[in-house]
């Protein structure tokens, strides 16, 4: 059994967008780096977008588990809506628990890398086909 | 596979190219996980520890003696010495003589050091020091031996050099003589 494909998840392609679109949503790395790069210097007033939509304008001041309590997304500020705004912290703090969980599953069946390069997919990939689907 | 996994639960990674976001996730938070998670392995470790037998043999001793050393005499701990009589160098020292070191001493008594020294606490003293003496010590040492032989009496000792570890603070004044034999080996046969 195959790996079910990202087009079956319903990826987005890129040509549905247009260039300001794919722009705002920091389609490629390159977009993130150049955004984030001009952001250097700039005080940060955390503008959030909440799963319902509503807009929170929040002052950035403290630091760590209480920005995180108060529902502000400080590190994951390229992952964005449609519309590019940034997720919440709340939606922040779940993608992270989501992803320690895969990890800790790798970790659990010796898996787990000591550091996480950006091609260590493969090797999951592989892990993850051998023991899922065949 | 982890693309995929977190590109299932949250849509939102998906508006991206191959997949980046999710990388970028991993990249920012997985070491400071592993590094959590490996700090509490050994933890547990550590809280739960295999019972080792004690090793002995790793133990170094303090004192490195690599001269006999004869322990065969009996030491008295309970008898009071009395040293507030001169002592007179010029008698042989005998190292195998009871030693006690429970009465205080007295470095008020004068001590004779012109006549040579008896060569029976030698071999004592012909060890390399443990401690590390340079050449400014040696020199003080030759001062207060000037001093000394010039007639002044009772001038400090320096308590550093293996004599201290051998006599211990009771005894002073069988150690200022051995420090000043010592010292003069010692230079005449690595400095001299």
């Amino acid at each position: 059994m195959n790996t079910p494909s990202p087009e079956s998840l319903g990826w987005y392609d890129a040509t549905k967008f247009t260039a300001d679109k794919l722009r705002l949503m920091f389609w490629s790395r390159q977009m993130w780096a150049t955004h984030s790069q001009k952001q250097k210097g700039v005080t940060n007033i955390g503008t959030t977008t909440t799963e319902s939509g509503s807009e929170d304008e929040v002052v950035v001041a403290k630091k760590g588990k209480s920005r995180a309590a108060a529902g502000i997304n400080v590190t994951m500020l390229f992952v964005v809506n449609e519309a590019g705004k940034p997720i919440d912290g709340h939606r922040a703090t779940d993608i992270r628990d989501h992803a320690r969980s895969i990890w800790k599953q790798l970790l659990n069946n010796g898996m787990a890398p000591k550091k996480w390069k950006t091609d260590i997919s493969v090797e999951i990939n592989q892990y993850y086909r051998c023991v899922h689907y065949n | 596979m982890y693309r995929y996994n977190m590109a299932k639960e949250f849509p939102e990674l998906r508006l991206c190219e191959n997949g980046w976001k999710a990388d970028q996730i991993a990249t920012d938070n997985y070491s400071g996980w592993r590094g959590l998670r490996d700090g509490k392995d050994k933890v547990k470790k550590e809280s739960n520890p295999k019972q080792e037998s004690t090793d002995l043999s790793n133990i170094s001793p303090i004192i490195d003696a690599t001269a006999p050393i004869n322990m065969t005499a009996p030491i008295n701990v309970t008898a009071p010495t009395n040293v507030t009589a001169p002592i007179d160098a010029t008698a042989p020292i005998d190292a195998t003589a009871p030693i006690d070191v429970t009465a205080p001493t007295d470095m008020t008594a004068s001590i004779n050091t012109t006549a040579p020294l008896n060569a029976t606490v030698s071999p004592v003293h012909k060890r390399k020091p443990s401690l590390d003496i340079g050449q400014d010590t040696i020199k003080k040492a030759r001062v207060a031996d000037t001093i000394d032989v010039d007639g002044q009496e009772n001038e400090p000792v320096d308590n550093t050099g293996d004599c201290c570890f051998l006599f211990g603070q009771h005894a002073h004044a069988v150690h200022r003589q051995c420090q000043r034999e010592f010292y003069h080996e010692y230079t005449e046969e690595f400095y001299d």
